[in-house]
């Protein structure tokens, strides 16, 4: 244990020992108690239901992954994404690939520990607009899926995998190039890439497949690299033809006062994007100084040489966020906690965006509607990247009155003009799954669930 | 383009609930409430928030005893529970500005400044600055001193994603603690 781990150890602990009683537990009245040899489950009406399910599931699970699942040992060279569709009115892709979570917060009981075996993902293929499913793709035996990034086609669909169970932590990651033919048979195709798998201990911060399907780049955490045993945050580039390793930068975390890269900052897998038809790199970026936070974004050129991950690139974006900490009412800003979205020429930069007051006098959170409105407002705003302009509001909702549980907002994709957001605004209804919906100054349209459970992990379009 | 987000939320049903969970859950709670507490405490800064996670987590439990699969790990879901509930308690002490993101830790209780010295409540301060990922994992495993593996299952995601979020945290510290000396 080295001397950071051991003051965290101590100071958690003391930090621990203030806490001297706590109240016992207050279950809801009405339920008689008897015995002490309750089991989970032991009760549940729906389990022998579940139980017939879980096979037929399997089964389901083998003949759609026997349908979906093909594997290619040659990828031919040259282009792999045929000219776009034609876009639907909205800008929206008609099409999207979703993993489903696993195991999740509330699922996790649900789907049980047994064996202590992690629960697979798998890839849902769906319309946008209709909640149609296309394809359930099942990860190969022994994987689950992790993360899914899209090309421009719409398409066209890259997706990591993992080892699963006994192997978890020690093995290395697998990519596949998933194709969708909406109406054939199968309407997704799962194909093995040669590009070499992230290894498992390391985290992917960010995946992104160039708009052509030419190229995927991947952030990731690597402190095996670092010659003093340090971490680096690296950036890899490879061919999706052949796997060849196109490219690499570097950047030592102690190298400045950055903290963050490609959304390690916030639970986005993805902060990496493609821009200028694919000629350049935006990457999210992040740091904290006694000052405040800034959330930002960096810029590289892939086609100039250098390796180093700060250096070779640009800030081409920053922005202060949270910087009256004293003030008793947050403008509608950016949240950082979710990464801002790129579009895809770089002139334009999104954020899901939040505002609040915490004047005592005004928040009365007991009830969920203030006495004085608005005190909450969620929402999405775009700034421009080549002037200080002020941001321009793509939606807005005030929440003030609505009763909720949890209230967060994500933006997962942004039309090429910037001024359309895909994304969630979560949990409006109190105990149903947050809906994705498709914002703009319009108004939003709410999209249907995702099919299966309605929850994903990563959407991509 | 793609991108990724976790999700939780607070499911309102009413399921039937077998008489003999009280007696388990509040056995359980006996057993463990105590040092959950003091890991939400450490989290949020705020004992009566603390407090109404773990209670929330051990009611959840409690609602959801019949639903839950057989051989499954009751301390593991409120475990995981009272993760998702602090880390929605933050978003929600941030919502109403009581702090930032990253920037600005809550307001010492008295408790912790009569008790807890200068150096240990500044290793804390830098806990809660780190993103939630970093944050839940540096706890769980140096904490609770869980495994890695059962770190991974108590926050669904894989041990590589633990270890990695776990060294970041670590590093972070180290740069909070030397900029701030």
């Amino acid at each position: 244990m080295n001397s950071a781990e051991r003051a965290v150890v101590a100071a958690t602990r003391a930090y621990g020992e203030i806490v001297r009683e706590i109240r016992p537990l207050d279950l809801p009245p009405g339920q008689a108690p008897a015995g002490v040899s309750g089991e989970p489950g032991s009760g549940a009406r729906g389990h022998r239901l579940r139980s017939w399910l879980i096979p037929a599931t399997a089964a389901a699970a083998v003949i759609a992954l026997a349908i979906a699942l093909v594997i290619v040992r040659d990828i031919p060279n040259g282009r792999v994404v045929p000219p776009p569709p034609p876009a639907t009115a909205s800008g929206v892709p008609p099409y999207y690939v979703a993993l489903t979570v696993a195991p999740e917060w509330y699922a996790y009981p649900v789907l049980g520990l047994r064996d202590s075996t992690p629960q697979a993902a798998d890839l849902v293929v769906g319309e946008t607009f209709t909640g149609k499913l296309v394809a359930t793709v099942k990860p190969p035996r022994g994987a689950t899926f992790i993360g899914v990034t899209a090309a421009a086609d719409d398409r066209t669909f890259i997706v990591d995998a993992r080892p699963l169970g006994s192997n978890f932590g020690s093995g290395h990651g697998t990519w596949y190039l998933l194709r969708l033919t909406p109406g054939g048979t199968p309407a997704a195709r799962l194909v093995r890439l040669p590009i070499p798998g992230v290894p498992e201990a390391f985290l992917a911060g960010g995946i992104a497949v160039s708009p052509d399907g030419t190229e995927l780049a991947v952030s990731s955490l690597d402190w095996h690299n670092a010659a003093d045993g340090g971490q680096a945050e690296i950036l890899r580039i490879y061919s999706v033809a052949t796997g060849a390793l196109l490219h690499t930068w570097g950047a030592r975390l102690t190298q400045s006062s950055a903290t963050w890269f490609s959304g390690q900052a916030t639970d986005n897998h993805t902060s990496l994007f493609w821009i200028d038809g694919g000629r350049q790199l935006a990457f999210d970026y992040g740091w904290a100084t006694g000052n405040g936070s800034y959330i930002g974004v960096r810029v590289l050129d892939p086609a100039r040489p250098g390796h180093d991950l700060l250096a070779d690139s640009r800030l081409a974006w920053s922005h202060r966020v949270y910087s009256n900490g004293t003030a008793t009412v947050f403008p509608f800003d950016c949240d950082p906690r979710t990464g801002p979205l790129v579009v895809a020429d770089g002139t334009t930069i999104d954020c899901a965006a939040t505002g609040q007051t915490r004047d005592p006098n005004i928040v009365n959170w007991g009830n969920g509607c203030p006495a004085i409105p608005p005190w909450s407002v969620l929402g999405f705003l775009e700034f421009p990247t080549a002037s200080a302009a002020a941001p321009r509001t793509v939606f807005k909702l005030d929440t003030s009155c609505m009763t909720f549980h949890e209230v967060s907002v994500f933006a997962l994709w942004v039309s090429p003009s910037g001024d359309t957001v895909a994304g969630y605004m979560e949990a409006l209804t109190p105990g149903k799954p947050p809906r994705l919906g498709v914002f703009t100054s319009g108004g939003r349209r709410l999209l249907p669930s995702i099919p299966g459970n309605g929850v994903a992990e990563t959407v991509a379009w | 383009m793609a991108a990724s987000r976790r999700y939780w939320y607070v499911d309102t049903a009413d399921p039937e609930v077998s008489p003999r969970a009280a007696d388990a859950v509040t056995a359980l709670y006996a057993g463990h409430a105590f040092g959950l507490v003091r890991l939400a405490v450490i989290m949020l800064g705020d004992q009566a928030a603390a407090e109404d996670v773990v209670q929330d987590a051990f009611l959840g439990l409690y609602r959801r005893w019949d639903s839950l699969a057989e051989g499954s790990h009751p301390l593991a879901y409120v475990r995981a529970s009272v993760v998702n509930g602090c880390r929605s308690a933050l978003r929600r002490q941030s919502r109403r500005g009581l702090i930032a993101a990253f920037g600005q830790p809550p307001a010492e209780s008295a408790e912790a400044r009569a008790l807890v010295s200068e150096e240990h409540r500044a290793v804390v301060a830098a806990i809660r600055r780190l993103p939630s990922r970093q944050r839940e994992a540096l706890l769980l495993r140096y904490y609770l001193d869980m495994s890695e593996d059962e770190v991974a299952r108590t926050m669904g995601v894989s041990r590589g994603t633990v270890k990695s979020a776990t060294s970041r945290a670590l590093a972070a510290i180290e740069r909070i603690l030397t900029e701030e000396s």
